[in-house]
């Protein structure tokens, strides 16, 4: 037996799983990247542009379907050669907190603001038709929309959403963001409030002056253009059904506590199936008692990686995985 | 946590002033609720005032399952004790009044959740969350005096506990 200091450092050790997530340039199908070896060792709190902490995930399953086969030849039809037949990868994890796009990735399809509704509106599922916008002035920052007077429509606390009118255009729509594409015109009926319903450019109002509203985050989108509404929200929705998928790129980190810390970067997740669902279905929302009756309630996510050409060498592949070691730390 | 201790003790308060505006106990000429919070009465006070109720905190913890994240919950054990000789001096209506005490602590504790607030200030700032408790577990009844219940009558002071758990997401950042 011979002392070490270093090889206790060689494992792994961590108490949460934390996701980032950013978005996939949907009109390019543009991942972000994560590059390990600029942004790896990232403060947790601080991720860097693009992406967005979205917390702490619970249950995380990295599940592999690639599967291998072998050429066989040779009067006993050995195994010559091996190859890789499919490329398949898989991750889920239930999200412990809850926010829009928590929402949207564990949903998978647009996902909604309820914009507040003129009261004399027919009732929706989504919410009727809303009242109208106040419009955003020159000036204007992710953290400070200038509205004028309009700064009264709104009160401290308000949920909103900032974007522009819908202008019968076609394809991805929503700022920043992709939040649902629009084949016709006809398909949303026109709404100028369409792109303020799936946008994910929201924010809180936590401060005001006379002429702007503060918000407690900068909007996800950035800044709103210059011709851009602020609509205020209720709530968040999205439906079990539709033809939109969601797309972002992902990173997974394990929280080091032992100093060697991993990441696993997804060029191109996009909402799917848990591998659990085939036969009798699964669970969207998962309980998590606290003392029964009492329980927190967890979104369940599930993704498949979708492929990504990586220009070091050409090779298709759909996830990464990285790991630094902690400082002093025998590498084998 | 003081801000979870002060939210749940003025949500009972005003919720027993709602209930029952006249269980009020008269401390050194003054008229106030019959609920107090131990920690927060003088040292000089009397032990316990009778038909009243006093909420004592224990021990704390993080909610087990629910340590991940940057709020992570925690839970706070809460006794509740009350006493009381009932409404006339034999006392025959013991009985019936720390039933009525136990029924009123029920329906204080309903809904089992109340904002959290920082009453620090005032006005009270909110604070962005809800606490949140179980339903409370009524403990056997004590005799206030165990030389009476010798005589058969079970003593003539009844005394109970009643213990709940609070849950509440402390206002530390664990990113």
């Amino acid at each position: 037996m011979s002392q070490s200091r270093t090889r206790a450092a060689m494992v792994p050790v961590t108490r949460r799983v934390r996701a980032y997530f950013a978005a996939v340039d949907r009109a390019t199908e543009s991942p972000a990247i994560f590059d390990p070896a600029k942004m790896g060792l990232f403060e947790l709190e601080a991720p860097p542009t693009p992406w967005i902490d979205l917390g702490w995930v619970d249950n995380f399953d990295r599940i592999s379907g690639t599967t291998t086969e072998c050429m066989r030849t040779g009067p006993v039809n050995g195994a010559s050669v091996q190859f890789r037949a499919s490329l398949d990868a898989r991750v889920e994890f239930d999200f412990r907190e809850w926010g829009k796009l928590q929402m949207a990735l564990a949903g998978g399809v647009q996902h909604m603001n309820v914009l507040a509704a003129d009261p004399n509106a027919d009732p929706e599922p989504l919410g009727g038709s809303p009242l109208l916008g106040v419009a955003v002035l020159p000036g204007s920052t992710a953290t400070e929309i200038q509205v004028g007077a309009g700064v009264n429509a709104f009160a401290i606390g308000d949920m909103v959403a900032v974007d522009v009118d819908y202008a019968q255009q076609t394809g991805y729509v929503g700022a920043g963001i992709a939040g649902a594409f629009v084949r016709s015109a006809a398909d949303v009926l026109r709404d100028p409030n369409y792109i303020r319903r799936v946008t994910f450019n929201v924010g809180r109002v936590a401060g005001a002056t006379s002429s702007s509203l503060l918000m407690e985050q900068p909007l996800l989108g950035g800044a709103p253009a210059q011709d851009a509404l602020v609509q205020k929200v209720i709530a968040f929705a999205d439906r079990e059904g539709g033809s939109f998928f969601q797309e972002w790129s992902a990173v997974f980190v394990l929280e080091e506590q032992s100093g060697g810390r991993v990441c696993f970067y997804y060029p191109r997740l996009s909402p799917s199936t848990p591998a659990e669902a085939a036969a009798s279905g699964y669970q969207r929302e998962r309980r998590i008692e606290i003392a029964e009756p009492i329980a927190a309630v967890a979104l369940h996510a599930a993704f498949v990686a979708l492929p990504h050409k990586d220009h070091n060498d050409g090779e298709i592949t759909v996830c990464y995985r990285s790991y630094f070691p902690s400082s002093a730390a025998a590498l084998y | 946590m003081q801000f979870t201790k002060d939210s749940f003790y003025l949500a009972l308060r005003e919720r027993m002033m709602a209930l029952n505006p006249q269980r009020r106990v008269m401390v050194d000429g003054v008229s106030r609720a019959a609920i107090f919070a131990s920690e927060n009465e003088p040292v000089s006070a009397k032990a316990i005032e009778e038909d009243s109720f006093y909420l004592r905190w224990g021990a704390s913890r993080a909610a087990a399952k629910h340590v991940g994240g940057s709020r992570r919950l925690r839970a706070l054990e809460c006794v509740i004790t009350y006493r009381t000789r009932g409404t006339c001096e034999s006392a025959v209506d013991r009985g019936r009044a720390i039933g009525a005490l136990d029924n009123e602590l029920l329906n204080i504790c309903h809904p089992g959740r109340s904002r959290k607030r920082d009453f620090t200030q005032s006005p009270s700032v909110d604070l962005g969350s809800d606490i949140f408790w179980s339903e409370p577990e009524l403990a056997e009844l004590e005799t206030g005096d165990a030389s009476d219940s010798a005589a058969g009558c079970g003593g003539a002071i009844l005394q109970r506990s009643a213990r709940l758990t609070l849950y509440f997401f402390p206002e530390v950042d664990f990113s």
